[in-house]
């Protein structure tokens, strides 16, 4: 690891600053972002080492707050025991794809399933082991049955209350999203409790709730809108049901975020374009501010990252079930419960989610990257740490190139994963030779 | 010895460029700022900190600490300028100092009645110059400092070579003072009449209050000077 007063810079670089691109260079001392002019002038420090970022941009690492697993690993199918190896593995492959922070997630399980695997679940610092575990996103049990999607059924509950809550995950420690459906009994008293005494961000999701009860829901505390358009009710003109939240003039100033899933396959690009004009930037909506904001996320299962392209194999069955809710087949980047129509998560990865969104919302780089970063991390309230490079943030840092493919990552200043024989390559190990 | 200001932004865009070039290195070069506003932060956006950060320090390659910029927010100012001429003493004298001049003749904040041979010292600032700063302060003249750390003029005097920057028709009056008036302090900048190595670089507009038989003088000799300036490796 860095010693503390070597001071990195990032020269050259397109850097991700207040929705746009500049050019500037970044500082880093100690694992940190620092304001290069009063290291300058104060401590009379320079860098000792530049990364050239010439031509490439230089963004806040991705954070992606919804990940059923990859990698073959399966959050919602872990051994007690094996939870942090299984974490890990993910953790370290998630680093290719500029992924410095992820919310593992957890599917509707049983309540001896939280119980013995979300102890072990912990929040953890990123480094060159892996991306940070930012806590868990519990995805239910608290769901419509009518909307459960891949969920198994056995397990879903539809009375909430804190005390519910506490008995299905146990300890509510390692738990940073809880995605449940408003309109259940109990829910409005139970979404006030998660979000304003357990400090847990409540997202809106699985659920066949109208926009009166989603509004109501926003106004107890909830902030986000899992996987728009999957798994609630479809837009209706005259009940726009949990889309409506887009454009919704009676939820206050509590800024709802959305996520989106978009792999190519759970969002129409025209349906993207149209959730991305609604509010490009959560920009001011007649009188009112409306801060809708989109937050891109893979919802990827354990197929993501798996290059063997076959995974529909007999053998492979138990590796890509999604949690208890049975097999999943994997083509043409979809993934389906075996023999329906329904979608299972994803296989795309976080890099991807990325491009595609660009490409189809023909948005700038900076609004994708924001995306991917400065949203979840406001999202999660870690926005002052993370989702910006702004002086005494994380310097978790994924370089790229113009097309937006990662040619490096880095956390706290310090290279973790950078493409084969790509100028970040060497740069990277310019640095390890140096300081290692 | 360097200054902030409208007028060099011109030469630092040069430097900067011959430095990413790699024709210059200022990994041996030391330079002192010669002023700087009283009580601004130095991470403001119109402090002299800030303006040679943006617009020469963060690139090139030069050591920090061999960057010498008064301290406005110092608790002691008049030991923060003695430290400073010390400094300079410390550094062998300055061999060459460049910049430029207001419209009323000041050198650095060496306003109009200021001593020939004053050293650097807290400086109070002339209503015009308050007046001409607020536009960097919102317009607002009750935000704009009003006291300044400067070099004195005594200060400058000392540099083995000086380099004056003149442009615009507005400095025309300027120009004229420096050079066809006499030793004049309501006009400091006239005090580099007495300095055996004085340049002043200046563009047609300035030399509008300028008689003609000087600027036939200077032009007549320009030929000897690009000789003097012009790129060694050029053959």
């Amino acid at each position: 690891m860095a010693e503390d007063g070597l001071i990195t810079c990032y020269k050259g670089g397109l850097v991700l600053k207040g929705g746009s691109l500049v050019q500037k260079d970044i500082w880093v001392r100690a694992g940190r972002v620092v304001e290069p002019q009063e290291l300058f002038f104060r401590d009379r420090r320079a860098p000792s080492f530049y990364f050239d970022c010439s031509n490439h941009i230089v963004a806040p690492g991705f954070i992606d707050v919804q990940i059923n697993g990859g990698f073959g690993v399966d959050f919602s199918k872990l051994r007690p025991g094996g939870v942090a190896e299984g974490v890990a593995s993910v953790a370290r492959g998630l680093l290719e794809h500029g992924v410095t922070a992820f919310c593992p997630t957890i599917i509707t399980s049983g309540a001896d399933y939280y119980a013995s695997i979300l102890p072990e679940m912990r929040v953890s610092e990123g480094g060159s082991h892996g991306a940070a575990v930012l806590g868990v996103h519990v995805e239910g049990p608290f769901i419509s049955r009518e909307k459960k999607g891949a969920h198994p059924e056995q397990f879903i509950q539809s009375l909430l209350s804190p005390g519910a809550v506490v008995r299905t995950y146990g300890c509510l420690d390692n738990v940073r999203v809880v995605t449940l459906a408003p309109e259940l009994e109990g829910a409005q008293h139970t979404i006030r409790w998660l979000s304003r005494k357990k400090g847990v961000v409540v997202s809106l999701g699985h659920s066949m709730a109208d926009l009166t009860t989603a509004e109501h829901a926003v106004n107890s505390g909830a902030s986000l809108i899992t996987h728009l358009f999957n798994a609630m009710l479809p837009f209706h003109h005259r009940d726009p049901g949990i889309v409506g939240l887009l454009t919704s003039q009676s939820v206050g100033d509590a800024p709802v975020y959305y996520s989106l899933i978009v792999d190519g396959n759970h969002t129409h690009e025209t349906v993207q374009r149209i959730a991305h004009k609604a509010h490009p930037e959560g920009l001011e909506f007649g009188s009112l501010p409306v801060k809708t904001c989109v937050v891109l996320v893979t919802d990827a299962m354990a197929g993501m990252g798996v290059r063997s392209g076959d995974v529909r194999g007999g053998q492979e069955e138990s590796r890509f079930s999604l949690g208890e809710g049975g097999r999943v087949e994997v083509s043409g980047g979809a993934v389906r419960l075996a023999g329906t129509s329904t979608l299972a998560g994803s296989v795309a990865t976080m890099d991807e989610c990325v491009r595609h969104f660009r490409r189809a919302t023909a948005c700038t780089e900076a609004v994708a990257l924001e995306a991917a970063s400065l949203h979840p991390a406001r999202v999660l309230g870690l926005e002052d740490s993370r989702g910006q490079l702004e002086k005494g943030a994380r310097a978790d840092i994924v370089v790229l190139d113009r097309d937006l493919n990662v040619q490096g990552t880095f956390i706290a200043g310090h290279p973790v994963w950078s493409l084969p024989g790509s100028r970040m390559h060497r740069e990277q190990q310019r640095f390890s030779n140096l300081h290692t | 010895m360097c200054s902030a200001g409208s007028t060099p932004l011109g030469m630092y865009r040069k430097l900067v460029e011959f430095h990413k070039e790699g024709k210059l290195s200022f990994q041996y070069i030391k330079t002192f700022n010669m002023d700087e506003y009283v009580g601004i932060p130095d991470d403001h956006p119109e402090s002299y900190h800030t303006y040679m950060w943006q617009n020469l320090f963060q690139h090139i390659d030069i050591d920090p600490t061999n960057v010498h910029i008064l301290d406005g927010n110092a608790q002691n100012l008049q030991k923060e300028c003695d430290d400073f001429e010390q400094s300079i003493k410390d550094a062998g004298g300055v061999d060459l100092f460049v910049g430029g001049i207001g419209p009323d003749g000041h050198i650095a904040f060496n306003e109009p009645g200021s001593s020939l041979v004053s050293r650097t010292r807290i400086k109070s600032l002339a209503v015009d110059t308050i007046q001409a700063n607020a536009r960097f302060f919102g317009g607002n003249v009750g935000q704009v400092p009003t006291m300044a750390l400067t070099v004195g003029v005594g200060t400058v005097m000392d540099a083995r070579e000086v380099m004056i920057l003149i442009t615009g028709s507005h400095k025309a009056f300027a120009l004229y003072k420096a050079i066809e008036e006499g030793l004049n302090h309501m006009w400091t900048v006239s005090a580099f009449q007495q300095h055996p190595k004085t340049l002043f670089v200046c563009d047609e507009d300035a030399t509008l209050e300028l008689r003609v038989k000087t600027v036939k003088y200077f032009k007549g000799l320009m030929d000897v000077h690009n000789k003097l300036v012009q790129d060694p490796y050029l053959d």
